[in-house]
């Protein structure tokens, strides 16, 4: 009877203790992908106030061979803003589609980005969640870690898609593709929200 | 009465009907009445140089931002935001010559929410630009974000 009752006030207590490490400790390996321009400024903004330092294990930032001047841009915009960050490790990838690019050539880059990205990705297998704002650059990394999850090569990593600012009315193409893919789907105008359902808005975030 | 002063930017492309609408003497003297005293133009490919102070490409504009009291810019999202946020006011001229009128949904959000003075089309440059000019002092502020949405997002998720 003793032993019953001291097993189930440990079992109450490692449970306890389980939810209290999962809800306000767990930390996050968290992969953010960076596209050209405005693509970076926005979500450099959005996550300006999060909380690297409490809630990231390990930061990657990915960005494209084309986009070879975002790491700078990046860094200074963290130096500026004081943000605390873990070590963050930079992962470069091929671009998927160029600005202006037909859709059909696009379809063929976009094929030989996807397997440059599946053998870099092999790497890092230990990602929590992705976030990206829809540069055409992740839409080859969605599929990537869908395929990976579905090959037992990875856990299944979380997909945030926040979309750009400057969409109102309308989704992007990128978040047209990845509005039934990602796991939360964030929009900065209330018009979006309503017009599409599974959008979250909770004010601008930028 | 203090001295104001206006930036205009264009960004990369060019937009010779903005710059010649700001850079003549009837302008001139009427932004004076208005207690602008001061014009820069960011002209970007532009063939037209007006005979205020002027530039062609800068790698970072913040500081013209900042410096200014009155930005008038093209419909470039990156442009708008940065100058949002640093409650500024703005008269945003869309450039209907160019083929990009994706931006027209922002433009009509932002001045439907008067964050921003809009002028419509090319063509309505010259008439409005001063009457938008003493419009844009009844702007409203952009609502800055509040700083744990994000970190509500993420835990969200999990």
């Amino acid at each position: 009877m003793l032993i019953l009752s001291i097993l189930i006030l440990l079992l109450v207590y490692v449970g306890f203790r389980f939810c209290i490490r999962s809800k306000y400790n767990k930390k996050y390996n968290m992969l953010v992908l960076f596209g050209s321009g405005g693509h970076t400024y926005e979500m450099l903004m959005s996550l300006k106030n999060y909380d690297f330092q409490r809630k990231c294990q390990n930061l990657y930032f990915m960005h494209s061979f084309a986009d070879s001047q975002e790491p700078g841009r990046v860094a200074k915009f963290i130096e500026d803003n004081k943000i605390a960050l873990p070590k963050v490790e930079w992962i470069t990838i091929h671009r998927s589609r160029k600005v202006k690019q037909s859709y059909l050539s696009s379809i063929i880059t976009t094929i030989k980005a996807t397997l440059h990205t599946f053998l870099i990705l092999l790497r890092f297998r230990d990602l929590d969640i992705f976030i990206t704002n829809g540069p055409g650059t992740c839409i080859p990394v969605v599929i990537v870690l869908f395929a990976q999850y579905l090959l037992f090569i990875r856990k299944r990593c979380k997909i945030l898609f926040i979309e750009s600012w400057c969409r109102v009315e309308n989704l992007s193409l990128s978040g047209k593709l990845l509005y039934w893919v990602s796991d939360k789907f964030v929009v900065n105008w209330e018009s979006l929200s309503k017009k599409y359902r599974r959008a979250t808005f909770v004010g601008n975030l930028i | 009465m203090k001295q104001q002063s206006i930036f205009v930017t264009v960004g990369s492309t060019n937009f010779d009907e903005l710059i010649k609408a700001i850079d003549n003497q009837e302008a001139q003297n009427q932004l004076k009445q208005l207690g602008y005293n001061k014009v820069v133009c960011q002209i970007g490919s532009g063939n037209y140089e007006p005979k205020t102070e002027f530039f062609r490409f800068k790698s970072s504009l913040s500081e013209d931002y900042q410096k200014a009291d009155l930005i008038i810019c093209h419909c470039g999202a990156g442009t708008i935001l940065e100058c949002l946020k640093l409650k500024k006011k703005i008269i945003v001229v869309n450039n209907d010559t160019l083929m990009n009128n994706h931006q027209m949904e922002l433009f009509n959000a932002l001045t439907k929410q008067q964050l921003v003075c809009g002028i419509k089309s090319t063509k309505q440059i010259q008439s409005e630009l001063i009457d938008k000019i003493k419009e844009s002092s009844q702007l409203k502020a952009y609502p800055l974000p509040e700083p744990n949405k994000i970190d509500s997002i993420i835990d969200s998720m999990f």
